[in-house]
């Protein structure tokens, strides 16, 4: 496995003490370097000068000793003057030349009496006499003249090689290179030692800072007397320390009242917050309950019969009920929504059920407008979403559209888009001009209501949608043209595969409502004898028989005094005494065995819906819509059967 | 230590890239015969080369002149032997031989076409310090002698005639030491080393001229008869010519005014033509010679 240079020098230049070293080491092998590379180079230089010298000497000497031989001719006599030399170290060549170039005598013998014309020998020649000396082939080639009575008379030549100088040069170069790394590596070792005792210091520090780090302030940095820059780190570091573990004490004490005040604080928004809820559940309770019998009795009053001017005013009662029980729904709603009290529950259902069920409770208004209310969904889809909130959503929507459109029809409809599915409310109404769409999700803004006709709401409906749209996790959109009508439509998320089959499985044909009179016996428990009265005559209206009482107690004695089982029990959550729906419908059930049970309530709280979806009761919100009251014994009813 | 080596040893190599490559496997000289161009005058070595060689390169450079497109080269000789065995193997195109060796030239090939003048000047001296009790040859006897050579004619062999025809028995009565050369046995006498020296006139002239101090304490004790001065010879295959203008150059060298007359510190511009048949008296002379003394083995002819 190959490592860069980088990757190998890496962990070592990483540290201080590594850098050091580094750069000390680096140091001594510059200055070495430089130290041996001039060494080398002066004694190169040096062993060439001798090397010249030795051959000039000898090339004289030789000349000196030469003429008498030179010029008897004496061959035998030259040859033992260049013998002489025979022992001369670096000895390449010696020669005699006489006055015509021919050599006389030489250390070669096959050079005798030939007149020398390679290259040194010419070169040599034509220097200027007295310094006849040239470098060629590692070699110092020397010339002297021989002279007699001012004349010259002949040469003589030494060649000296430098070859063992370039030997003995390479053996001094390998010295130096020996001691430059001895000096690389002695100097490496001093400066481990000498750093090793100051990164000893800074790594008391770097642990220290780092314990400090990891929230242990109150580390003991060991005191250090030293002068060095270490010493006064050290000193300075433990003055930090000390000074952040006084800040810090500082800063908790800070935080620890700051935390308080804000713990106060809460404490008080939380009272604020639950007296809202308490104003708001008390308020819900103590404004529907009369809301709540005044519908039933003015329902209750539309099927009496009645002459023709009492009927009309009867209508006229139910029609003002209605809207009052409106403008009141709308108003608590966006109250709760902004106090937080709304949170979404996620259920899977199926959305098919949950639309079937919106059409059927308002096909009849729409008859009564002359308007279609059509129903189109394609193919079973469950959602995982809180349907109470959904059902609000549409609800809206569907009775806006009812409201804004004069001919033609409106549709619900869903179909899948994706892991999605799109819930459409279309109108053929009148439609809704660009400029003005984005302001119909503002509250109270009413596009068609100039006269503040509050039977027309009070422009809050497309906010609070808008608004629960917003806690299903999607936003309501829209598309309209003036005179051609409107889509509302929010895009929801499919529930899982695993999760709608159980839904499936365990989901009824919940739904089912017919126009016409019921049969069975219902019993009625409400402390407020207006309520109980409405809602035992709206009840009876529609052809079942009720044992009513104000306790639980009182309505069973009916129930034994008749000798009936009563099939579906309405129970009023807020009791008298200890008394409250729940137990009331838990004592029924026991008496009657399982029952159905609707609990009525003006306060649909969490804790409220938790417990009565632990013991499998219907929880209805008041004021109750009769519609929706009748359809729900219809079913109930039908599965007694 | 091992990894050490073998980084150096890598650093090294890399210092020493170029250098080893341009290091050569030895350097040697390459030439081609070349023909000797200059004529070879050999002179009879009666001083040491350098002398020699100073004393006749104004000689031969006046040759040269004289005689355009030519060029001569002085060349000595360790001893008379190593010049008379040049002499017999023919090496010299011309040489300047004494009178002895010039007569023995003959008989080698060579032929006389100059020689040096005056004859007056060819002849013995017998030399000894003035404060030496020497009135006649007989004085002598007993005596230590130096000469030059054994076979130099004039400083030792018509001395030792003179003194043997004057009843000095030179092969027994005296001591008789060669020394080397003309001017060394001058000063051995002056010396007092010896009781007297062989000498000739030329010699002795130019010692005295040069030493006038120390010439005051010597004497010239006698003077022998004169012989044919030193010849120049050519050899057999020098042509006529040549040899003729040679012989001619020299003849009128002392004459020409044009030359320095100064640098012949010897007297040694001094020449006449001449032939082999100036050279019979010396003939005479040598015969008579070796039956009085004996000639010198490398004189002696092989017949005899």
């Amino acid at each position: 496995m190959k490592s860069s240079p980088a990757t190998w020098f890496g962990p070592l230049l990483h540290s201080i003490r590594g850098r050091i070293i580094a750069g000390v080491m680096l140091l001594f092998a510059l200055l070495m370097g430089i130290v041996v590379w001039d060494m080398t180079r002066r004694q190169h230089d040096f062993m060439q000068q001798q090397l010249a010298r030795q051959g000039a000497g000898l090339a004289r000497t030789l000349a000196v000793n030469a003429p008498s031989w030179l010029l008897s001719n004496d061959v035998n006599g030259l040859g033992e003057l260049v013998g002489s030399l025979a022992s001369t170290p670096n000895l390449q060549l010696a020669l005699i030349l006489d006055a015509d170039g021919r050599v006389r005598a030489s250390s070669d013998e096959t050079l005798f009496n030939l007149v020398l014309n390679d290259e040194p020998s010419r070169r040599l020649m034509q220097a200027r006499p007295g310094n006849r000396q040239i470098w060629h082939d590692d070699m110092v080639d020397s010339m002297a003249e021989i002279v007699t009575g001012g004349r010259v008379i002949g040469h003589t030549r030494v060649i000296l090689t430098g070859l063992p100088v370039e030997a003995e040069l390479q053996q001094i170069t390998r010295s130096g290179i020996r001691y430059t790394l001895l000096a690389i590596v002695l100097g490496g070792i001093v400066a481990w030692l000498v750093v090793r005792t100051m990164t000893r210091r800074l790594a008391r520090l770097s642990d220290a800072a780092d314990r400090i780090a990891a929230g242990q302030l109150d580390v003991s940095i060991a005191d250090d007397s030293g002068r060095d820059e270490v010493a006064r780190l050290t000193r300075d570091f433990a003055l930090m320390v000390q000074r952040i573990a006084t800040a810090q004490r500082e800063l908790r004490q800070q935080v620890g009242t700051a935390t308080a005040e804000l713990r106060r604080r809460k404490e008080e928004a939380e009272a604020a917050n639950a007296a809202k809820s308490r104003f708001l559940a008390a308020a819900s309770h103590d404004l529907r309950q009369p809301m709540h019998a005044l519908g039933l009795f003015a329902s209750r009053l539309s099927h009496m019969p009645l002459d023709h001017e009492a009927r009309g005013v009867a209508r006229y009662i139910e029609s003002s009920v209605s809207a009052l029980q409106d403008l009141l729904d709308t108003l608590l709603d966006i109250s709760r929504i902004d106090a937080g009290l709304v949170v979404a529950k996620p259920l899977t259902f199926e959305l098919g059920d949950l639309l079937a069920r919106l059409h059927f409770d308002l096909a009849e208004t729409a008859q009564r407008r002359g308007l279609q209310l059509r129903l189109r969904c394609g193919g079973a889809l469950h959602l995982h979403t809180d349907a109470l909130l959904l059902e609000r959503i549409l609800l809206n929507l569907l009775g806006n559209a009812l409201r804004y459109t004069q001919r033609g029809g409106v549709l619900l409809a869903c179909r899948r888009r994706g892991d999605m599915a799109r819930i459409e409310v279309r109108d053929t109404g009148i439609g809704i001009a660009a400029e003005a769409q984005q302001a119909i999700f503002e509250e109270y803004v009413q596009l068609d209501n100039p006269e503040r006709d509050r039977g027309k709401g009070l422009g809050l409906g497309l906010s609070i949608c808008q608004r629960l749209a917003h806690l299903l996790g999607t936003s309501l959109q829209l598309r309209s043209m003036p005179g051609r009508g409107s889509v509302f439509w929010l895009d929801l998320p499919l529930a899982p595969q695993d999760q709608a089959a159980a839904a499936m499985a365990a989901s009824g044909d919940v739904i089912r409502d017919s126009i016409g009179s019921l049969s069975g016996s219902v019993l009625v428990v409400d402390d407020d004898p207006l309520v109980l009265a409405s809602t035992a005559g709206l009840v009876s209206s529609w052809g079942c028989r009720t044992f009513v009482g104000p306790s639980v107690a009182a309505a069973m004695s009916e129930c034994d005094r008749a000798g009936e089982r009563p099939d579906v029990a309405i129970c009023d959550y807020r009791l008298r005494g200890l008394e409250n729906g729940i137990t009331a419908a838990v004592a029924l059930r026991h008496r009657y065995g399982d029952i159905p049970v609707l609990l009525v309530s003006g306060d649909l709280g969490d804790k409220l819906q938790q417990e009565a979806a632990r013991h499998g009761f219907a929880l209805l919100a008041k004021p109750l819509k009769p519609a929706r009251l009748r359809s729900l014994l219809r079913s109930l009813l039908a599965a007694q059967e | 230590m091992a990894a050490m080596n073998a980084l150096t040893s890598l650093l090294l190599a890399l210092l020493t890239l170029f250098a080893t490559e341009a290091a050569a496997q030895g350097y040697k000289p390459s030439g081609s015969v070349a023909p000797q161009e200059a004529l070879v005058v050999g002179i009879h070595p009666y001083t040491n080369p350098q002398d020699l060689f100073e004393a006749y390169d104004p000689l031969l450079r006046y040759l040269e002149r004289k005689i355009p497109g030519t060029r001569f080269q002085v060349e000595a000789s360790r001893d008379y032997p190593d010049f008379e065995a040049k002499l017999a193997a023919r090496r010299f195109h011309f040489a300047l031989p004494n009178p002895a060796q010039t007569a023995a030239s003959l008989g080698h090939g060579y032929r006389v076409i100059a020689k040096m003048t005056p004859d007056e000047d060819f002849r013995g001296l017998i030399v000894a310090r003035a404060d030496q009790a020497v009135a006649a040859p007989k004085d002598l006897a007993g005596r230590a002698l130096c000469f030059p050579s054994a076979s130099a004619v004039a400083a030792t062999m018509l001395p030792l005639l003179y003194l043997h025809d004057h009843g000095l028995d030179v092969k027994k009565a005296v001591q008789i030491q060669y020394v080397g050369s003309q001017f060394s046995s001058i000063v051995n006498a002056h010396s007092g080393d010896f009781a007297a020296c062989g000498s000739t006139v030329r010699f002795w002239r130019a010692w005295s001229r040069d030493n006038p101090e120390k010439a005051k304490d010597m004497k010239v004790l006698w003077r022998t008869a004169s012989l044919p001065h030193n010849g120049f010879v050519a050899r057999s295959d020098v042509p006529p010519a040549l040899a003729r203008q040679v012989a001619e150059s020299l003849a009128g060298m002392d004459k020409d005014r044009e030359l320095d007359q100064s640098q012949f510190r010897l007297d040694q511009q001094h020449f006449e033509l001449a032939s082999d048949a100036t050279y019979k008296p010396m003939q005479e002379f040598l015969r008579r010679y070796d039956q009085a003394v004996g000639l010198p083995p490398p004189m002696k002819s092989p017949g005899k």
